[in-house]
């Protein structure tokens, strides 16, 4: 499955890393609960010897070890596939940004109702180098769904430049 | 020349599939709520001592009435309004009209929309129909959530979007028109963005 292009896309791309720093909370969800699962019997093997043998604890903790190890897989294709879908684009007069895989939601945005522009990194994303760019015009829902997250500084820097040049290009136009 | 006349309702309508869909999902909500509802006064009653099979019948009965009606004036409610709710672009502003018993209208310029969201749960991709939803600088309100998801703030914002179930019309601020086809929404929206264009404000320092 190919990737959703545009001219932005292909000069801002959004970084490979995104589908694994995506994944990576129901990773280390996964390997947390599990840590406690042992943690759990080993507590408890003491207390209740006979109904735990240490072969139904193996069992099940191989069972539990396959299970997120499926659920982590499954949570990273959905990533991959997300990552796919994707797609954002600065036309001419507004700019476009279309994501999800099973409601995908697309926003428009007119240059002219930009209010400001904002760049941030969570913990994730500081350690793997990612940053969001986030557009926010004069409605509050806008902030959060206009968003590009997962781009590369240069890209991020790259994007803020272009719309901040566009936009005031656009304020410039309509004063004169 | 005007377009008030070929950019409406009647050339962009609302699909009978999103009207059907709006109705399955209300039902289904119904059913849920009142499979939980019978079960849990039936076990509350049987606690105080009502277990006699007449008295079974008769609560079953009206629960099953009550869930009936619901549906029934929700399904006339979810028809009426569809009928009711009518939408002209024009070439300066957006005239939108709903209303069962009481009527409303509002003009929304062009030159006030902030920005256009076109939406699309799981079903509507299947169906192929999408909703618009317009949004204007205050806050945006104006759907009616059906089921609620917990969690932190923003997955909860965003789930609530997924589930979302747009009536058409304006609420506060946004006016969502929902069950169009794509290709309807999208020509919708590239209309309103040639509009925008075409009716700058004055004073564009603020972007408002």
């Amino acid at each position: 499955m190919e990737l959703a292009m545009s001219k932005t896309r292909e000069q801002f791309p959004l970084s490979e890393k995104k589908p694994l720093k995506k994944t990576l909370p129901c990773i280390i969800n996964c390997i947390v609960l599990f840590i406690l699962l042992l943690v759990g019997y080993l507590t408890f093997a003491p207390l209740t010897y006979r109904y735990f043998s240490s072969n139904s604890v193996l069992a099940t903790s191989l069972f539990a070890a396959i299970l997120f190890a499926v659920i982590c897989f499954l949570v990273y294709q959905y990533q991959v596939w997300y990552f796919k879908v994707y797609f954002y684009d600065l036309n001419d007069d507004f700019i476009v940004i279309r994501k999800g895989v099973f409601t995908p939601c697309e926003i428009s945005i007119p240059y002219e109702r930009v209010q400001d522009i904002y760049v941030d990194q969570d913990l994730l994303d500081r350690i793997m180098g990612l940053y969001d760019v986030h557009l926010s015009s004069a409605t509050i829902s806008s902030g959060v769904e206009a968003h590009i997250d997962g781009v590369e500084k240069a890209a991020a820097d790259g994007l803020r430049k272009v719309i901040l040049d566009k936009v005031s290009e656009k304020i410039k136009k309509k004063n004169n | 020349m005007d377009n008030r006349l070929f950019v409406n309702e009647e050339t962009h309508p609302i699909e009978t599939a999103w009207v059907i869909k709006d109705i399955i999902y209300i039902i289904i909500a119904a059913m849920f709520f009142g499979v939980f509802v019978y079960f849990y006064l039936l076990l509350r009653a049987s606690e105080k001592g009502y277990n006699n099979p007449q008295f079974t019948r008769i609560f079953t009965g009206l629960i099953l009435a009550g869930v009936a009606a619901f549906n029934l004036i929700s399904i006339i409610n979810l028809i009426l309004r569809r009928i009711n709710f009518k939408y002209n672009f024009g070439e300066q502003d957006i005239l939108l009209k709903q209303g069962i018993i009481a009527k409303s209208q509002r003009q929304t310029f062009y030159g006030r929309i902030q920005n256009i969201k076109i939406k699309q749960d799981f079903v509507d991709k299947l169906l192929n129909i999408a909703s618009l939803v317009i949004e204007t600088a205050s806050d945006g309100g104006g759907a009616a959530t059906m089921l609620r998801i917990k969690g932190r703030e923003k997955k909860a914002e965003k789930d609530m979007n997924r589930f979302i179930i747009l009536l058409p019309g304006f609420g506060t601020a946004s006016i969502s028109i929902p069950g169009l086809s794509y290709q309807n929404a999208a020509n919708l929206k590239n209309f309103i963005m040639e509009r925008i264009k075409s009716n700058p404000i004055d004073d564009m320092h603020s972007g408002l």
